[in-house]
């Protein structure tokens, strides 16, 4: 599952990566120096494609997180019943104590009861 | 009955010993795992907000030069709903990521608790006083040693061991239980950090190159601003930062694949002391950037 899960995120990914190298491109301090320096037009028209890359950057990020995101889901309540059923032992191991402290102050008594004989 | 009181607690020490350094694997990674995951959830927190402010640069970049033209190239109203509604989507995926390692946490936790179970010393007192009263029975163990040791104390060890055996088997069946489960959701947290570790250094180099654009390059191109020393403040602010802000969650993104590689160790019996050290060491220095994390700082519209 998580296999599945991993192959898809990274294909997913893939498209993340060429979309955040073009964001990052885009609104790098000598890209938008040198955008500034057009005309009104070409300029509006940049902003406009930053908006349009921004917003599907944004877009595909959370779309590629999908995939390992809905395996997380499922496991959920595994993992919650895990920790639950480690709890549990431990529980478990509290009980051995009075146990033995039964058996020990028992045999202090026949130990008593023998050097008594 | 004394010797063969040694032959049984001679073994008993030697399946005890390997039991008691089983637990303390367990105890110690389990420690390493609750804790990275606690030094996980920060991160994501501190990656959803330098996601929110790099989508704000980027916003007010776009906009700045949509508006150029009357009308402007874009709709504004339709642009800002779209972004608003895209960087929410993504930070409730983030918090999907955030409850794994809470998750995690716990089950670390509870992984832990079972290793350092605190009975050991009350069951070794136990046996002692057994032992007492087994010696009132027989007068002939009561002198009886081993080394410079009495009975008494080595089979007090001896008991003590025993239940670090059982100890070690349960967290044996444990890891044989849910081993398989660990290990998929450390192997997806570690795919996710890997992404995350991109995507945050994308977005405090946007917000870096902002300021660098608006507090040092266009100052700096401006012939009649006279630059001094806050000047040279910003610049060496902002040139610092640019190299430092990410390294929180490419810690955690390194300590993911380390634990992950540490929980298959851990799972085939071949995790080394010295590996657990040097996991501790790294977990060290994560908690420390965690810590040191602070807001991210944006430029705004400066022009």
């Amino acid at each position: 599952m998580s296999e599945d899960a991993l192959t898809t995120f990274a294909r997913k990914r893939f498209i993340v990566a060429t979309l955040r190298d073009l964001n990052d491109c885009l609104h790098s301090a000598e890209m938008v120096i040198g955008i500034e320096q057009l005309p009104d037009e070409d300029q509006a028209a940049f902003g406009k494609l930053m908006f349009a890359v921004s917003l599907s950057y944004q877009k595909m990020k959370t779309a590629a997180l999908d995939p390992i995101r809905n395996a997380i889901d499922e496991d959920a309540g595994e993992i919650d019943a895990a920790a639950a059923s480690l709890n549990t032992r431990l529980h478990d191991f509290e009980k051995i104590k009075p146990i033995l402290d039964g058996a020990t102050a028992f045999l202090k008594v026949i130990g008593r009861i023998v050097a008594l004989v | 009955m004394a010797r063969a009181l040694l032959i049984i607690s001679a073994t008993a020490l030697l399946a005890g010993c390997a039991s008691t350094a089983r637990v303390n694997q367990f105890r110690a990674f389990a420690e390493i795992g609750s804790r990275s995951q606690v030094a996980v959830g920060k991160i994501v927190d501190e990656a959803a907000a330098a996601n929110i402010d790099a989508d704000s640069q980027r916003l007010i970049t776009a906009r700045r030069l949509a508006t150029k033209t009357t009308p402007p190239s874009v709709d504004l109203t339709k642009e800002i709903i779209a972004s608003n509604k895209a960087v929410v989507a993504q930070t409730e995926a983030l918090a999907a990521f955030k409850r794994q390692s809470s998750l995690l946490s716990d089950y670390f936790s509870s992984l832990g608790a079972l290793a350092a179970f605190d009975g050991d010393s009350g069951i070794t007192d136990s046996a002692k006083s057994t032992v007492t009263a087994l010696e009132t029975i027989s007068p002939k163990l009561k002198g009886a040693t081993i080394g410079d040791a009495s009975v008494a104390d080595f089979v007090g060890t001896a008991v003590s061991l025993a239940v670090a055996h059982f100890k070690a088997q349960a967290l044996e069946r444990e890891l044989r239980k849910n081993g398989v489960l660990i290990e998929r959701q450390l192997d997806l947290q570690r795919a996710f950090l890997d992404a995350l570790n991109e995507d945050v250094m994308s977005d405090y180099k946007t917000l870096s190159e902002q300021q660098l654009l608006e507090g040092v390059i266009r100052p700096f191109m401006t012939p009649q601003t006279t630059l001094g020393a806050p000047w040279m403040t910003e610049r060496r602010e902002v040139l610092l930062a640019a190299s430092t802000q990410a390294k929180p969650v490419q810690e955690a993104a390194a300590l993911s694949r380390k634990l992950h590689s540490a929980f298959i160790a851990l799972a085939e019996g071949r995790l080394q002391p010295e590996d657990l050290a040097l996991y501790a060491a790294d977990l060290g220095r994560l908690v420390t950037l965690a810590e040191m994390i602070a807001p991210s700082k944006s430029a705004g519209d400066q022009q």
